[in-house]
């Protein structure tokens, strides 16, 4: 009896048994640890997603007047003109009614094409909820009989025109005096920078 | 479960006994002739996947008792070897069985070195072994069997010879303080009842004598002799075996004996062949006779037991792992479902508070950032006219002040303000906002409404210096409050100590010009 043929014989099957069972072994120990934490995940994102909206049913009050508030006032925001796309001639409109109600002396003014509102108008950046803070910037200059017909101005363009009214800069110098027109020239003159920002749908 | 077979070879025939929990029943019965080998060897294919234990009960045996120095592992095996070699020179089968160290002197080591000693009676049988691969566990004598423990009816015994009957014959065993010292089997040339009770009591005087001679007992010291048969036979057997000087014959039922250790089968007659293979593979002696080669394959088998039951642990172990895994998975997937459904509870309410909510096309999420984002944009468009009128209500209070021009502005950094001190020693810029970073640059997203003032002061303070720089300091004091700081960005007369400090020209000496100042004011605006 030869002991190497009689021991592979006699071993072989228990050994490919044993080599077996490791290698299922460690296959039902992966599967049922890879289930066990799937699961474990599924149940901490199901936890998660049960506070949050247990949070939010907590603040639903609350929330519910937040953004019945906020509804209101986006409504308001859209009947004012101030969201979709810019009306310039609207605008031109505006601006010569208020230079004709206002009496102003001289108004010569300049639009730079639209562009996205920059950090100091909108510090986050010029998208929000899916719709994009849009400014055109108009270089005004006025002669001023006084500095009322300044703010008047400002004021009457907040109120009339379909965009939101940021002044970035005004500049009011003293003119010399006119003698000969005293009563009705312009005493100062005023060079400002406004931003005329609307809302637009549209990252 | 291993099925476990002892053959039981009498001398002459082998008989296969199959041992199943505690009972014991008879198979087949083998004869030493070509016809009985062949059926053995087809008994042994059937069973291949059994164990073999071989019993053997025969006249010719060996039994040498000697005292051997205490020396351990190599060394004791190579003098046990060669001992056996001396003693038992014609027979593989030998075997050394240690009983004990002696408790005085030098502490020898009492050995009985034991041997079968008709090789060849055993030969044919363990062929067949061989050639049908069948894993033989070992060769015993029904001595080694019967020495591994000592019945409790004798425990308190000293010295006694125990009597049992089998197939081979009346066999003797003696022990003394508990360690089997000599057998001696008396073959039995009838298998009547009455020619073992005869020989019980012829055979144990012999017995007694050839101990004596021996010197293993003291002559004329009484021996016990207990007999090992049926409660049927008992009456007869005492018939014959009457106590004398030497021997006192003590009878006990084989039935209770074999009851009292495990064995589940009743004994039909005195035949204690059933109780041999019980007590053989109840209480298996360390000591067996078969050679290493012989063995080969009970050696296969145990590696193959250990390969299957390593196998079926790691399995059922991973199986019983994976049932906790699993176990907990169940829980955890009821848990999730259970908070999944409280959550899409929760979530319906506050979805049905929010439907009732004026229609919007935008989520809530994105409302608020809209709304967030127009807020903001709010707060970053402050009026002018604040900062104009605050300006205005000062000039009020100092109208000999004349504004030349002002510039009005919304910045989120600031220059470095200059504040001059009266002292002469430009200003270390404590005007400036504290959240101001270096270079004006404004962390955070804060912002400022600026106003640059230029104005004159009269003419009449041209040449008062000292009036020129309390009536703008005077100014800047007024001015600062409500959130405001205010920093003089230029003098009328430069009297910081940084900066070099001139007389007027004597050509411009004729003209009065209006002092000129500068100031700038700044108010955070809320966040």
């Amino acid at each position: 009896m030869k002991t190497s043929p009689v021991i592979l014989t006699y071993l072989r099957w228990s050994a490919a048994l044993l080599a077996l069972s490791i290698l299922a072994s460690i296959g039902i120990g992966l599967t049922s640890f890879q289930m066990l934490k799937a699961a474990q995940q599924q149940q901490k994102s199901a936890m998660a997603r049960m506070n949050e909206n247990k949070g939010k049913l907590a603040r639903a009050s609350q929330e519910e007047q937040e953004l019945r508030g906020k509804i209101l006032r986006f409504q308001e925001l859209a009947a004012r003109g101030l969201i979709g796309p810019e009306n310039r001639l609207d605008w031109v409109e505006q601006i010569a009614r208020i230079h004709a109600d206002r009496k102003l002396i001289d108004l010569q003014y300049e639009f730079s094409p639209q562009h996205p509102a920059d950090a100091l108008t909108i510090p986050g950046g010029p998208g929000a909820g899916g719709y994009r803070f849009m400014s055109s910037t108009q270089q005004v200059k006025l002669k001023l009989l006084h500095e009322g017909d300044l703010l008047n101005y400002i004021n009457d363009l907040r109120t009339k025109v379909r965009a939101h009214i940021q002044v970035r800069s005004c500049e009011i110098e003293r003119l010399p005096p006119n003698l000969a027109e005293r009563g009705t020239a312009a005493t100062l003159s005023a060079s400002c920078v406004l931003e005329w920002v609307s809302l637009q749908e549209g990252q | 479960m291993v099925t476990k077979h002892v053959l039981f070879f009498d001398g002459t025939c082998v008989s296969a006994r199959l041992w199943q929990a505690g009972r014991v029943r008879t198979e087949e019965t083998f004869l030493p002739d070509p016809a009985g080998l062949e059926a053995f060897a087809a008994y042994l294919v059937r069973h291949r996947n059994g164990l073999f234990y071989f019993l053997a009960d025969v006249a010719e045996e060996g039994f040498q008792l000697e005292n051997i120095p205490p020396v351990q592992g190599g060394d004791r095996n190579a003098l046990l070897t060669r001992r056996l070699g001396q003693y038992y020179y014609g027979t593989p089968y030998a075997a050394a069985v240690s009983l004990g160290h002696s408790k005085k002197g030098r502490r020898d080591e009492r050995i009985l070195f034991t041997a079968l000693t008709q090789p060849d009676a055993f030969a044919p049988w363990l062929k067949a072994l061989r050639s049908a691969a069948a894993p033989l566990v070992g060769l015993y004598s029904v001595p080694l069997a019967l020495a591994e423990r000592v019945p409790a009816f004798v425990a308190r015994q000293e010295r006694f010879l125990l009597v049992t009957l089998s197939s081979a014959g009346l066999r003797q065993t003696f022990f003394t303080e508990g360690e089997m010292q000599f057998s001696r089997l008396t073959p039995l040339a009838s298998r009547e009842l009455e020619a073992f009770a005869i020989a019980c009591g012829i055979e144990s005087a012999k017995t007694y004598q050839y101990l004596v001679g021996q010197r293993q007992i003291s002559r004329g010291s009484a021996l016990s002799t207990f007999v090992l048969a049926h409660a049927e036979h008992l009456p007869l057997l005492q018939r014959h075996c009457l106590d004398s000087a030497e021997n006192i014959f003590q009878f006990e039922d084989i039935n209770t004996f074999s009851a009292s250790i495990g064995l589940k089968t009743t004994l039909p007659d005195s035949d204690a062949t059933p109780l041999l293979v019980h007590r053989l593979l109840t209480q298996t002696p360390k000591e067996q006779f078969a050679p290493s080669p012989e063995r080969q394959m009970y050696r296969l088998w145990k590696a193959r037991f250990s390969l299957r039951a390593a196998a079926a642990a790691i399995l059922a172990g991973v199986l019983l792992f994976s049932a906790r895994q699993f176990s907990q998975w169940q829980e955890l997937r009821q848990e999730a479902d259970a908070l999944q459904a409280t959550a899409m509870v929760d979530g319906e309410r506050y979805n049905a508070i929010l439907d009732g909510l004026p229609k919007s096309q935008l989520t809530p999420d994105k409302l608020r950032a809209v709304i967030g984002g127009f807020d903001e944009l709010q707060r970053r468009s402050p009026g002018i006219e604040a900062m104009l009128r605050h300006l205005g209500q000062a000039l009020l209070e100092t109208p000999s002040i004349e504004l030349q021009s002002l510039k009005w502005m919304l910045s989120d950094k600031l220059d470095t303000p200059q504040r001059v001190m009266r002292s002469g020693i430009p200003g270390d810029g404590s005007t400036m906002n504290p959240s101001t970073g270096p270079g004006g640059a404004t962390p955070g997203g804060a912002v400022w409404t600026v106003l640059e003032v230029n104005a004159e002061l009269p003419r009449s303070l041209s040449s008062d210096q000292r009036a020129q720089v309390d009536r703008v300091e005077n100014l800047a004091s007024r001015l600062r409050g409500n959130g405001i700081e205010v920093s003089i960005k230029s003098m009328p007369i430069d009297i910081e100590s940084a900066k070099p400090l001139k007389s007027q020209p004597v050509e411009t000496r004729g003209t009065v010009t209006a002092p000129r100042f500068a100031l700038q004011l700044t108010k955070p605006l809320q966040p």
